[in-house]
């Protein structure tokens, strides 16, 4: 799939509950019901969705070493549009079409206010960016857009995930091979091996749990 | 006669000599077998004063030695921690100002470790991660409220870290050493305890 072949549809829907739309053993992202979405498609097949409205992203970007634990998790409050491409038949199950009332409670006026931002979001996102992306049926992207005109980048697939953000990069398998890139701070778990710079010291250990 | 005794006296004369002479050989064969072995300096001759001079040589060789290895490359033996220093920094740029303690996080770690049932939670995380129900079966003597409440210290004191998702209690690299160092104290204060004893009982 190409970014610059994703459209929205043209018809906003609102969630109907609280939905989870992905929860795995380090991250969950949740949405608030109420939160308005526009499908996703690609070359014509519905592909995610773009939210907007309001949410939680948890990341525990905490790695274990034998010398104790390093990292911390991260909280963010989905204030500011998302996007998610894969499949989630949650999300379709908790849809209902998008009432004036339920527009004007995430501050759009008409159907017409909301689709414009909703295009304008995605333009940002993808017409910036040259490339594609095959998606495994179990796998998910989550795009959050930033105050700064970033984007913080989630990719999941069952309990493997990459996460990116202005100042952090954290990786985790399955296997509990982990990496974690801070502002002052690199850390790789691997195959019982820790290495972790912090500040101009160097801890390098084994026997990672 | 008398050329026969003079003969004799001067005989006598030159065994003693080669006698001397002997002896003489000998005392340098000694010295010269010494030499070999290590450095040979005569103390009580006017040389006495060298074997302080090269010992404090030898000293300020050695902690010269000492001093550039540090700079370069400091390494603890027992963290395993390697703290790495650029050589040439101090001829560039101005020297970094030491890091003064902050003392007010330091008293807030020791207080949240002063506290028995904090070091048993702590000693149960030392073995790897726990949900708050193992926790409340490993130490049944607290109960649900309080262990919540000293599990809010430790994280507060930044000793322990709770994972959002899983919700298990996990040890940080703080925590661990908290832990360790109270146990070492503790022990070290048992010690110097029986030392005391022992030191006053033996006193008449």
């Amino acid at each position: 799939m190409l970014l610059q072949h994703m459209q929205l549809g043209t018809q906003p829907q609102k969630l109907t509950k609280n939905t989870t739309l992905l929860q795995n053993n380090k991250c969950i992202v949740k949405t608030a019901a109420g939160t308005l979405t526009l499908p996703i498609l690609v070359d014509g097949n519905p592909s995610g969705h773009l939210f907007i409205g309001k949410g939680e992203f948890t990341l525990d970007a905490i790695i274990e070493t034998p010398q104790g634990a390093i990292g911390r998790p991260i909280t963010r409050d989905l204030n500011q549009p998302f996007l998610m491409l894969g499949e989630n038949t949650t999300v379709t199950q908790n849809l209902a079409p998008a009432t004036i009332q339920g527009l004007t409670n995430n501050g759009y006026k008409s159907t017409e206010e909301f689709l414009k931002k909703a295009h304008e979001t995605l333009d940002q996102f993808a017409h910036r960016r040259h490339g594609r992306f095959d998606m495994e049926s179990d796998a998910h992207i989550f795009a959050f857009a930033t105050e700064h005109d970033r984007w913080d980048i989630l990719v999941a697939k069952q309990d493997k995930l990459v996460y990116t953000s202005k100042n952090r990069v954290y990786v985790s398998r399955d296997n509990g091979e982990s990496v974690s890139l801070g502002p002052a701070q690199i850390l790789v778990a691997k195959k019982g091996k820790t290495v972790v710079t912090d500040k101009g010291n160097i801890l390098v250990d084994r026997d990672t749990p | 006669m008398s050329e026969e005794n003079s003969l004799k006296e001067e005989m006598k004369r030159l065994k003693e000599e080669m006698t001397a002479l002997k002896q003489q050989l000998q005392n340098m064969t000694n010295q010269r077998t010494q030499k070999r072995r290590g450095i040979y300096i005569d103390v009580n001759d006017r040389l006495a004063g060298v074997s302080d001079y090269i010992n404090e040589v030898m000293e300020g060789v050695t902690e010269g030695i000492r001093g550039e290895l540090e700079k370069s490359i400091f390494i603890t033996p027992h963290t395993r921690e390697i703290k790495i220093y650029h050589r040439g920094r101090e001829e560039h740029e101005p020297p970094e100002e030491v890091e003064k303690p902050d003392l007010n996080k330091a008293a807030n770690m020791m207080s949240a470790l002063g506290q028995e049932h904090r070091l048993k939670i702590l000693s149960e995380l030392m073995t790897g991660g726990k949900y708050i129900s193992d926790l409340q079966n490993a130490l049944p003597e607290i109960t649900a409220s309080t262990l919540s409440s000293h599990l809010d210290v430790l994280q507060e004191a930044g000793l322990v870290v709770q994972e959002r998702v899983r919700g298990r209690y996990l040890i940080t690299i703080p925590g661990r050493m908290a832990y360790k160092m109270s146990n070492m104290i503790a022990k070290q204060r048992d010690r110097h305890t029986d030392t005391d004893t022992e030191t006053e009982s033996s006193q008449p």
